[in-house]
């Protein structure tokens, strides 16, 4: 079973349109200057909640949450979802 | 399924119907500003992919109305039965449409004939010549003009020149004609790769001014941030620009401006003049002015808030911002804006070009260094490596940009320096498998 970091970094790969593989980021690194635009923040949104069966809560529908793999992940597990390692 | 979901609008606020384009603001920043002002009815044209993409997102930040294959009527019919109290749109393109929408709704909009004169930049130039402001001269340069109408077009003109679409933004395909023959062969490399063709205006370019007028370091130009209610203009802002790159490429933006208090004044009033002349009565305005030794010329109004100006003016005045103006105009809440907002910072927005030959990206080192700057919020990857760039894209082909807020214009100018210092942009030109030359940041 993949990790949740790991399928985080899996959606980015898939709809993110970034300039580089995901898995190559570190959990800090700024999305946004690995060409995550606004457009592409909402296929990350609709990707994550796909993949962990999840709603983010409009709360979390902010910039923020998606400049870096560890906000995901803390967005992720927010919701409910147990970290797998 | 885990739902947190709730978006529970209180039930007597306003409704606006938001006609949403992907190329205009982003729908989380549209929700931010509507807090508390207005419900959001997105209209929502979905043959258009992007936009289409975006729906799911937008049914839960409000209705959604498709107008995919529907007449304005239709749309408009659609609407009412949801009894909204306002329409607006913040994209050029959508404009003329959204105004036939207004019209047919009786909510408060440009009228269609202020849209039209508002996106066709023909129109424009005679509607401000009519006002008796400074226009330069110009010529339509029809779609299906063959090679003898060009040079009909651009005979016994005064050179040099600006040659750019009639309908355009981000100075996308805006070139420089030195002569007639320059001219005619623009328009047939144009013209090559163009379908379906363009209409184009030429224009005589207005000349620089004798004395640096925009500030030290910065262009003869500023842009102007008005707000129209029930006819009346006032101005949020005036913002200095960054010198341009090569051939017409906006490079950033900064308010409040570098400009003395005597020259502010006129360049207000001749952008509360060009709205005048357009016949606008409500709504946000981004007015582009040149300043010359004639006085301030008025290069075109936008009837919308300028591409990134809603959030560096949020930052340099510590809250007003542009956008939510545009919203709370919409639905009919009193702005009563009395003159430019008051700032605490410069607030700024940078665009960072490669070199102009270059076609393809390859490498771009250092933003996190530039990102530890003092002064810089956030840097935005544009096109990264691998990605393709085409200069006559204009501004919207930039490899990133950046916002935030300095103290004073030094420190400015030491963090424009800074995007060619810290940050190292290399690619090559021709096939993108291949890179026969590397290519640093700078023309």
């Amino acid at each position: 079973m993949p990790s949740t970091t790991d399928t985080i970094r899996e959606v980015l790969n898939d709809v993110a349109r970034l300039t580089a593989d995901a898995t190559t980021f570190g959990e800090n690194d700024d999305l946004y200057q690995r060409g995550l635009t606004s457009h592409a923040t909402v296929n990350v949104l609709m990707g994550i909640e796909d993949a962990f069966d999840i709603e983010l809560p409009d709360t979390l529908l902010r910039r923020d949450t998606f400049s870096s793999i560890a906000a995901l992940r803390d967005a992720v597990l927010s919701c409910g979802v147990e970290e797998t390692a | 399924m885990v739902r947190m979901n709730s978006f529970d609008a209180p039930a007597r606020m306003p409704r606006l119907a938001y006609v949403y384009h992907p190329l205009s603001f982003a729908p989380l920043s549209i929700r931010d500003a509507a807090a508390g002002v207005c419900e959001l009815v997105w209209i929502v044209d979905t043959s258009d992919p992007d936009a289409a993409s975006m729906q799911r997102l937008l049914r839960r930040l409000g209705t959604v109305i498709d107008a995919n294959g529907r007449s304005v009527g239709e749309v408009a019919s659609e609407v009412r039965t949801l009894g909204v109290d306002g329409v607006v749109s913040l994209h050029d393109a959508d404009l003329v449409w959204t105004a036939r929408l207004a019209e047919a709704l009786d909510l408060p909009f440009h009228s269609v004939d202020t849209a039209v004169k508002l996106t066709d930049k023909h129109a424009q130039r005679s509607a401000f010549a009519a006002a008796g402001l400074i226009v330069p001269q110009f010529r339509v340069i029809p779609p299906d003009a063959e090679a003898t109408e060009v040079t009909r077009a651009g005979t016994g003109f005064a050179y040099p020149a600006v040659l750019k679409p009639r309908e355009g933004q981000s100075s996308r395909d805006t070139l420089p004609i030195a002569s007639l023959q320059e001219l005619e062969a623009t328009v047939a490399e144009l013209r090559s790769r163009q379908e379906p063709r363009e209409e184009f205006i030429l224009e005589s370019f207005v000349p620089d001014p004798s004395s640096p007028l925009g500030g030290e370091g910065f262009a003869p130009f500023v842009s102007v941030e008005s707000v129209v209610e029930h006819g009346r203009v006032t101005h949020a802002a005036i913002s200095s620009r960054t010198p341009f790159r090569w051939p017409f490429r906006e490079t950033g933006y900064c308010t409040p401006t570098a400009i003395e208090p005597d020259l502010q004044r006129e360049i207000l009033r001749v952008a509360g003049v060009a709205a005048r002349a357009l016949g606008i009565t409500i709504g946000c305005l981004h007015t582009e002015i040149k300043l010359t030794d004639e006085g301030p010329v008025v290069i075109e109004v936008n009837g919308r808030p300028g591409g990134g100006m809603s959030e560096m003016l949020e930052r340099a005045t510590g809250g007003f911002s542009i956008l939510r103006t545009a919203l709370r105009l919409a639905v009919g809440d009193p702005v009563e804006l009395d003159g430019p907002v008051p700032t605490d910072r410069i607030g700024y927005l940078l665009y960072v070009f490669p070199a102009t030959d270059v076609e393809w990206i390859d490498t771009v080192d250092g933003l996190s260094d530039l990102s530890a700057v003092n002064g810089v919020d956030e840097i935005v990857l544009v096109r990264g490596p691998g990605q393709h760039i085409d200069w006559r894209e204009g501004s919207e082909a930039h490899v990133f940009h950046m916002t935030g807020t300095v103290g004073d214009f030094d420190e400015l100018r030491d963090l424009i320096a800074s995007t060619t210092t810290l940050v190292h942009i290399h690619g090559h030109d021709g096939d993108e498998q291949s890179s026969p030359q590397l290519t640093e940041t700078q023309d």
